[in-house]
């Protein structure tokens, strides 16, 4: 079983790629689980056609922890992949972290890890001990970085390496950084500003997804671009990712950078 | 080793902010404190509680609620557990319900006040408990002194007279014995007490605040809830109990300064007593008493310095076996009962 996590800006397409890199698995014949870790519950979406599907924090709620049944939490979606939400309380108020740890708990004793590749989608910025949970012992061993060449968004990236660097430093903590790939936002050099600052951090660049309009109508149809246009280039694109994360055996300690060499990088780039 | 985890190296000051919270708001006999928390943080805090409050002679039975928090209640906020736990206090009738904050909800933010303020027709008064924030027993014993001399209905402006005493340390076994020396003292200025902010009162008593002509605070770590009370009702405040002959005629003379009134008799009337002390324990010239099982704030307080200046009785390494683990007894009673202390250790060594 191949465990990977998803982390990125906020907004930066986490969800998006996710989903379609789940879907392009799954054509490939694979088995695949895609958790969702974000109390917005909206990274399997488009896998289940545009519906949101009960999250485990609300059956943590309604049924306390021993009466969850796996297939209360786990529903099939697009080519039978199966789909998890974490869930959480509503905004401003309670403590979203701790619904991912409790969910993670769950989702453990409950033996639901279970697939040949499982996909932890991961709100914005790790921003307290809970979004730390997939990286833990035991869950994704491969950390992909969702990123543009937006300064802010390098920003975020740089500050998730932080947090991989330092959960990586725990015994027995198997947790890597396995690649950034490149959402594009059409900016200037975009993929050439974004390997560069890979390969700053130890890393590298393993895939570029150019920003494509087929996206956008795929989620207005309730779907990934691989199963609404399976033959487009975008689709292509996202198969292209799925077969790199599949062969990719190349895992880091990222270095992150700091904000001076970061802001150096950007200035580089600068539009013309 | 100098380590500040070592738990030998805290105080007993540095115990749980909410048992300090707790010692207050459960001086007043007809309210409920409800602890906003897991199980755990109420029941420990009340057995420690009970159990100080039993070798105080303080036979209190105070109704003590807890949330209850579970898992569920940290994810998803803790704010409806609050507002059944405060559905189920009203079963008691309480004049006046405390909220007293956990660590936990301080982390995850419940809006207590917020919640506390969508329910009408009983007084719900938040006291912030969360010990992270820094502190312990005395930042939670100040916290809710502070937060309750704010509760009261505005001033009216009535003629003042009398004198509130703030801040009584509600744990300790003696402080009763301290509260009638200071009454004593006091009534020896022809004054009466007000209110006791808090010690045995009804919620209606904190209304009365305002009306008290002094506030004699129990030590001078409360000088923020004196000045805070002079400044909203212009009462002034003298800022400690006395600790020692000297110091119980000084507050006799400053309150009297302090209300323009005259000392003459009262310190005529206390310099009597303090030579009848001196007088009765005479017999215990020149003894040396040990300082191993001494309280640290009596053995740096004057008044072991008037004990051997008056009678020649020296803390020393050696000197015969005298166990007394309280604060500094107050008044010249305070004095008499440390003395009376000493001759039984005398007798008993003999
Ligand atoms: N390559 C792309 N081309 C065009 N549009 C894209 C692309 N990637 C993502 N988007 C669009 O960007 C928007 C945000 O994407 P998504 O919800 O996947 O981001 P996210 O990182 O998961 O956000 P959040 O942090 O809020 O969970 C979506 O409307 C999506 O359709
Ligand atoms: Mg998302």
């Amino acid at each position: 079983m191949q465990q990977i996590a998803i982390y990125g800006k906020g907004g930066i397409g986490k969800s998006t790629t996710a989903a379609n890199l789940s879907a392009a698995l799954s054509i490939n014949g694979l088995s695949v689980l895609q958790v969702g870790c974000d109390p917005k519950r909206d990274s399997t979406r488009m896998l289940m056609g545009g519906k949101l599907i009960p999250t485990v924090m609300d059956l943590l709620k309604i049924k306390g922890e021993r009466g969850i049944d796996k297939d209360e939490i786990i529903f099939s979606g697009f080519n039978g992949i199966k789909c998890v939400e974490a869930g959480g309380p509503d905004p401003g108020i309670g403590c979203a972290g701790r619904g991912i740890i409790a969910t993670f708990q769950i989702l453990a004793k409950l033996g639901a890890m279970d697939a040949d590749i499982v996909i932890y989608d991961v709100l914005g910025d790790v921003v307290c001990g809970g979004f730390a949970m997939p990286m833990r012992e035991s869950f994704a061993e491969e950390v992909y970085l969702v990123t543009s060449g937006e300064l802010m968004s390098l920003y975020a990236a740089n500050n998730i390496c932080k947090a991989i660097e330092r959960i990586s430093k725990r015994p027995k903590n198997r947790c890597r950084l396995a690649g950034v790939i490149c959402n594009a936002k059409n900016l200037y050099l975009e993929e050439d500003l974004v390997r560069e600052f890979s390969d700053m951090i130890r890393s590298k660049l393993i895939h570029f997804i150019p920003r494509d309009p087929a996206v956008q109508v795929a989620e207005l149809n309730r779907m990934t671009v691989i199963e609404d246009s399976p033959d487009s280039e975008m689709a292509y694109c996202y198969s292209d990712l799925a077969k790199k994360v599949l062969n990719n055996n190349s895992f880091v300690i990222p270095k992150p950078l700091e904000l001076d060499a970061l802001e150096e990088l950007a200035q580089k780039y600068r539009p013309l | 080793m100098l380590s500040k985890n070592l738990h030998k190296n805290t105080d007993r000051c540095s115990g749980c902010t909410l048992t300090g919270a707790l010692s207050v708001t459960t001086g007043v006999t007809d309210a409920v404190t409800i602890v906003h928390g897991p199980a755990g943080c109420a029941h420990h805090n009340l057995s420690l509680f009970l159990s100080i409050s039993k070798t105080a002679k303080n036979s209190r039975n105070p109704v003590i609620l807890s949330t209850r928090l579970k898992e569920t209640d940290i994810i998803f906020g803790g704010e409806n557990a609050l507002k059944e736990t405060i559905s189920h206090a009203l079963i008691y009738k309480p004049s006046i319900i405390f909220i007293l904050s956990t660590c936990i909800v301080g982390i995850t933010g419940d809006d207590v006040e917020g919640t506390c303020a969508q329910l009408k027709g009983v007084k719900i008064v938040p006291i912030p408990g969360e010990g992270f924030l820094g502190g312990g027993f005395r930042e939670g014993f100040i916290s809710a002194l502070t937060k309750l001399s704010d509760v009261q209905n505005s001033f009216q402006g009535k003629i003042k007279s009398g004198v509130n005493i703030i801040g009584e340390r509600n744990l300790e076994s003696s402080a009763e014995f301290q509260y009638i020396e200071v009454e004593r003292l006091l009534n020896s200025l022809n004054l009466t007490v007000r209110t006791r902010f808090i010690r045995n009162i009804k919620a209606a008593s904190i209304d009365l605040i305002p009306d008290a002509s002094l506030n004699v605070l129990r030590d001078p770590s409360l000088v923020k809830i004196g000045e805070y009370l002079k400044q909203r009702y212009g009462t002034p405040y003298y800022s400690s109990f006395p600790e020692g002959f000297a110091e119980t005629k000084r507050f006799i003379s400053e309150i009297a300064g302090i209300l323009d009134m005259d000392p003459t008799d009262a310190l005529n009337y206390e310099t009597l007593i303090q030579e009848a002390i001196k007088k009765e324990f005479f017999d215990l010239k020149g003894l040396r008493i040990s300082r191993k099982n001494l309280h640290l704030e009596l053995l740096t307080s004057n008044l072991m310095d008037e004990l051997y200046a008056d009678l020649n009785i020296q803390v020393t390494e050696e000197g015969i076996p005298f166990r007394f683990v309280d604060t500094p007894p107050v008044g010249s009673n305070g004095v008499r009962y440390i003395l009376t202390k000493i001759r039984k250790s005398q007798i008993a060594g003999l």
